[in-house]
């Protein structure tokens, strides 16, 4: 359980918030005129980072509002907490060592990172 | 005609270990949305009222008639004491806000409100919830919407400073027995 601090609420525990994945993900202007690549890479592909991630939030068990976060995905930690349609802050942080040396992109799961030809 | 029944079988009030429980079933209730950035919204719905919508989060606006509860920056619950008014404003709020961009919806039938009250009432809900009650519930006009084990309740602080503290506890109606059982069980061991 991690605490966060709803931008109306305050402080509140993470099991009255909903997470709704990654952040700034901007849906194609015309989606009829994309290969289905491209459309499964803006439906489906995400970054699933080691560290620093940019990710939407909504207090469902309270104001039910949404808002960004940048969490280190790592340890939990929140940066930041802006609102919706601003801009991701420049920030940066370490992520912690893996014993087993995964990627940072992906973590435990090498196939993320595979690259079409 | 629809039954009115109330969830805790009108019992009355109940006293647990000092801690005195209460259902105040039938409260009529509406629901308000609309932008507070929307100056004829605010003013509207504020003349219907008498009295204006808090902006503030986290609390409450009171008169005689209604209490005016913030839920959201769009969203608030106004409670009315009488059901006669309760018609009058709930028509005038229909008829006067535009459809387009406010919703204004009955919640009478859908909520039910726990009334408790007691010395040791926050030692008793603490039991239930993760949420600091003497920070958040710190003004008197103050309410929160938060997790009981895992249901969604809205807590809204009735007490002065001065007075013993007591908190009506908005639910659903399908939770407020499962809440009720809880906290009476919850209230026979407070002493320690």
């Amino acid at each position: 359980m991690f605490l966060i601090n709803c931008p109306y609420c305050g402080e509140r525990e993470q099991a009255e918030f909903s997470c709704g994945g990654e952040a700034h993900i901007v849906r194609p202007k015309n989606p009829p005129e994309l290969t289905d690549d491209q459309w499964s890479e803006y439906l489906f592909m995400r970054k699933n980072i080691k560290g620093i991630q940019f990710e939407r939030w909504n207090h469902s068990n309270g104001c039910r509002r949404w808002f960004n976060v940048a969490r280190n995905t790592a340890t939990d930690e929140i940066l930041k907490i802006y609102n919706m349609g601003e801009k991701p802050p420049n920030i940066s942080g370490d992520a912690l060592d893996t014993p087993s040396g995964e990627p940072e992109i992906g973590s435990g799961n090498i196939s993320t990172t595979y690259t079409k030809k | 005609m629809l039954k009115r029944e109330s969830v805790l079988k009108d019992q009355g009030i109940q006293v647990y270990n000092g801690i005195e429980f209460e259902e105040l079933s039938h409260i009529p209730k509406i629901n308000l949305r609309g932008q507070s950035d929307n100056k004829d919204f605010m003013s509207s719905s504020g003349t219907i009222l008498d009295i204006l919508l808090p902006t503030e989060p986290n609390i409450s606006n009171v008169t005689v008639n209604a209490k005016v509860i913030w839920l959201g920056p769009n969203e608030w619950l106004v409670e009315i004491n009488n059901e006669n008014k309760f018609k009058e404003i709930f028509s005038k709020l229909q008829s006067t806000l535009n459809p387009q961009n406010t919703a204004v919806t009955d919640l009478t039938e859908n909520r039910t409100i726990i009334k408790v009250s007691g010395h040791n009432l926050y030692t008793l809900l603490a039991k239930f919830m993760v949420i600091d009650l003497d920070t958040v519930l710190q003004k008197e006009t103050a309410v929160a919407q938060t997790l009981f084990i895992k249901v969604p309740i809205l807590l809204v602080r009735n007490h002065k400073y001065s007075e013993k503290p007591s908190i009506d506890i908005h639910t659903n109606r399908s939770h407020a027995q499962y809440i009720y059982k809880i906290l009476v069980d919850g209230s026979h061991n407070l002493d320690f």
